[in-house]
């Protein structure tokens, strides 16, 4: 997969932010050529002094960056992103929390709107069944972005520094294509599988 | 031809040094040469001859699939997650690698005696050492990793055909899934029993487990008590089978009911219900007024100790004792075992209702071969393995939650009951009284057993506990924390409010080796305290029940 480049054409939301210092520096686009069955592309966001009040206010934002960079490629199968998250844990968190950086990511969609806005973009409210409950289904973005505002006032509220629990280290949008018919050897292994019933 | 097995030794335990495995009645083993050689690939690559062999090892699930698991991925070889680590399938040459402790649930050494087959041999870990450099200590190490690979074959030989006599099937990946298979060949077919799919949430509503209270916090001269095989005394109840339909409410039928109850004050409530804390749970049996799912069982019980019961809805479906007669055979061949077998049975036996109650697997980790765009949630670096939500139900051809429910139910009843014929009650947990009074024990099912007198006794909170038994010796269970030993001064000064923390070392988890980190140690923390909330109020001593009002707690 071949990297579009920007040629100092950045998407006007991602103009805005970096004008504001919310980013640090521009995104850089990263080919991901490393990749046993797969190949795409990373857009890294570093973000600066993203705090959980700074992360509300751009929150919003950020998602429309992260739809904005999948729509460039959006002749590619699947687009997915993630949030990199700093915990900043407490004596008591550290003893508890093992994972000092933690990643909110989006499950992989063909449809960079949906992938981002879940039920948004898809009109409806979308379900699984969980022990016969038909619960929603929180795989997208803007969960994401739900779970991480919930980090200090839900489930680790007591496992974090009341003044700073958190912070928002980048925001990664990647873009990727199967080898659905070979492996790295060349060799035959099968058809585009189906998508499970849901 | 018997079953193979193998196994890892480790230095530290995350530096593998050798493997030993038992095939054809074959032992081979594979040592390290010299630093850097990769000892478990090497093990790997002569056992690919052995195509669509099945490879058991004890506790593997825990600890030897992660190191098959990580030279797998890290060679760049495809693998399945057959039932999570406890199976797993490398794809190639069609090999898996299960875990025997899933399948025998006892400790190797129990297992020997269980199955009669020579013991194994003891080792002490702190002198494994790489092989060069072991000297002379070499031949009694191989000697040890020949033994447990050899007996462990044996021992699931063993049970292998003591299964197939007694039930007409082999092992499966794991003993509740062998129990009900053996329950489906010899005694009632699964197809025969609604799975009552469309009902499951109103199931799982009324499904809670057993009853753990602390009643006072400190005791002397108290009596320890366990029913024998409480969830397996209770086979011989009817339970569910057929389709369930709603029906007019009426306390004396149906199978069951969600009903808005009001419980009089009471030192032990008689109905279980689950108290919402965050996003967690806790099980609880309340005073006051409260609304829930519960089966016919436990309401019609509930009804005769005093409690107001207002049927709401109710569900009924045709009930029969199926399960009679499977306990019964479980329950004769663990009389004609040895002390070590006859713990297996109990276990097999016990796993059957469990089975049916079993959570359906909502998530699975894939191949990316085997996923669609949409399922695209990559857990290692390379992008190869990805978690994946599922909501197939036919995947669970045994799960029956109404059976479930109605074991469990019918347990925590008997259970109460004889926590009431004990006045003053201590402790309990799921099917033991802990109380200062004598009781009638009996050998049969479901009967009391004595299990040990204890001097003093100290209940920090549920499931942590420390007592002085007869010889003036300190037993701790503290279940869900380490067991470091604790001294009777420091179970004092916990249920004074003292902390005290802890660190220790373990092997890190499957996802942190798919990440590709490897296997090490990764270290852990924990602190022994008295636990800031519990399912009663606690006072200095003597505890009380939680008051509802409306479902939530009376302030």
């Amino acid at each position: 997969m071949k990297i579009k480049p920007y040629g100092r054409k950045y998407p006007a939301v991602t103009k805005l932010l970096y004008e504001k210092g919310v980013l640090d520096g521009l995104p850089k686009q990263v080919e991901r050529d490393d990749l046993q069955y797969a190949e795409g592309i990373d857009i890294i966001y570093n973000l600066k002094g993203m705090t959980p009040a700074k992360f509300k206010e751009y929150a919003e934002t950020l998602l429309w960056i992260a739809y904005e960079e999948s729509r460039r490629y959006d002749e590619e199968p699947i687009k997915f992103a993630k949030f990199e998250v700093r915990l900043n844990r407490t004596e008591k968190g550290r003893k508890t929390l093992s994972k000092p950086v933690r990643t909110y990511g989006a499950q992989g969609h063909s449809d960079a709107n949906v992938m981002v806005f879940g039920k948004e973009a898809l009109g409806y409210l979308p379900t699984r069944f969980k022990e016969g409950v038909e619960v929603e289904q929180t795989t997208y973005l803007t969960n994401k972005v739900d779970e991480i505002l919930d980090i200090a006032d839900k489930y680790m509220r007591d496992y974090l520094s009341k003044q700073r629990p958190y912070r928002v280290l980048q925001l990664i949008i990647s873009i990727r294509r199967k080898h659905p018919l070979v492996d790295r050897s060349g060799k035959v292994v099968g058809e585009e599988p189906k998508k499970t019933e849901e | 031809m018997s079953t193979p097995t193998f196994d890892i030794e480790a230095m530290n335990w995350v530096e593998p040094i050798a493997v030993g495995y038992y095939i054809n009645d074959e032992y081979g083993q594979v040592l390290k040469l010299h630093e850097g050689y990769d000892v478990i690939w090497e093990f790997l690559k002569e056992i690919s001859k052995f195509k669509s062999a099945r490879f058991y090892a004890h506790n593997a699930a825990n600890y030897d699939n992660k190191f098959i698991l990580d030279s797998l991925v890290r060679h760049g070889q495809e693998v399945k997650f057959a039932a999570g680590l406890g199976s797993l399938l490398w794809i190639g040459p069609n090999i898996r690698f299960d875990d025997s402790f899933l399948l025998l649930g006892q400790k190797l050494a129990a297992c020997c005696e269980a199955f009669d087959v020579p013991r194994k041999l003891d080792w002490p870990h702190d002198q494994t050492k790489n092989p060069w450099e072991m000297k002379s200590r070499l031949p009694t190490f191989t000697e040890y990793l020949k033994r447990d690979c050899v007996s462990l074959s044996e021992a699931i030989d063993n049970f292998s055909r003591l299964l197939l006599k007694h039930f007409g099937v082999t092992p499966s990946v794991t003993l509740s899934l062998t129990s009900v298979k053996a329950f489906d060949k010899r005694f009632t077919p699964m197809q025969k029993i609604a799975s009552n799919d469309g009902f499951e949430a109103f199931i799982r509503a009324a499904i809670y487990g057993g009853r753990n209270e602390v009643y006072k916090r400190y005791g002397e001269n108290l009596h320890f008590y366990d029913v024998r095989r409480m969830y397996m005394s209770c086979y011989d109840v009817n339970v569910p089978t057929g389709p369930l339909r709603w029906r007019n409410p009426d306390i004396d039928k149906g199978t069951l009911a969600e009903a808005s109850v009001k419980v009089p004050d009471m030192h032990i409530g008689p109905l279980p219900y689950r108290m919402q804390e965050g996003n967690k749970s806790r099980l609880a049996f309340p005073t006051g007024e409260f609304q829930g799912w519960w089966d016919m069982v436990e309401l019609r019980n509930a009804v005769s100790k005093g409690v107001d019961v207002t049927l709401l809805r109710q569900l009924e479906a045709d009930e029969q004792p199926i399960l009679k007669e499977f306990a019964e055979l479980v329950d004769r061949l663990s009389h004609e075992s040895n002390e070590a077998l006859a713990r297996i049975w109990k276990l097999f036996g016990l796993r059957l209702s469990g089975k049916f109650g079993q959570r359906r697997n909502q998530r699975e980790i894939r191949h990316i071969k085997h996923i669609a765009a949409d399922e695209y949630n990559p857990i290692d670096d390379q992008e190869v393995y990805h978690e994946v939500y599922t909501g197939n139900h036919s995947k669970a051809p045994y799960i029956r939650p109404a059976i479930s429910m109605r074991i469990r139910a019918e347990a925590r009843v008997r259970h109460l009951d004889y926590l009431l014929q004990a006045d003053d009650v201590y402790y309990s947990d799921t099917d033991s009284v802990y109380t200062t009074n004598r009781l009638p024990v009996g050998e049969k099912l479901g009967d009391l057993k004595y299990v040990c007198f204890a001097t003093k006794a100290y209940f920090v909170g549920n499931k942590f506990y420390g007592f002085v038994d007869e010889s003036g010796l300190l037993k701790q269970k503290t279940a869900g924390y380490r067991d470091y030993q604790l001294s009777e001064g420091d179970f004092q000064e916990i249920l004074k409010g003292k902390e005290l923390s802890f660190a220790f070392e373990r092997v890190g988890n499957w996802k942190q080796v798919l990440e590709g980190k490897g296997v090490f140690l990764d270290e852990r923390r924990f602190t022994y305290r008295r636990p800031p909330s519990t399912n009663r109020v606690m006072g200095e001593i003597e505890t009380s029940p939680i008051k509802l009002i409306a479902g939530k707690v009376a302030r």
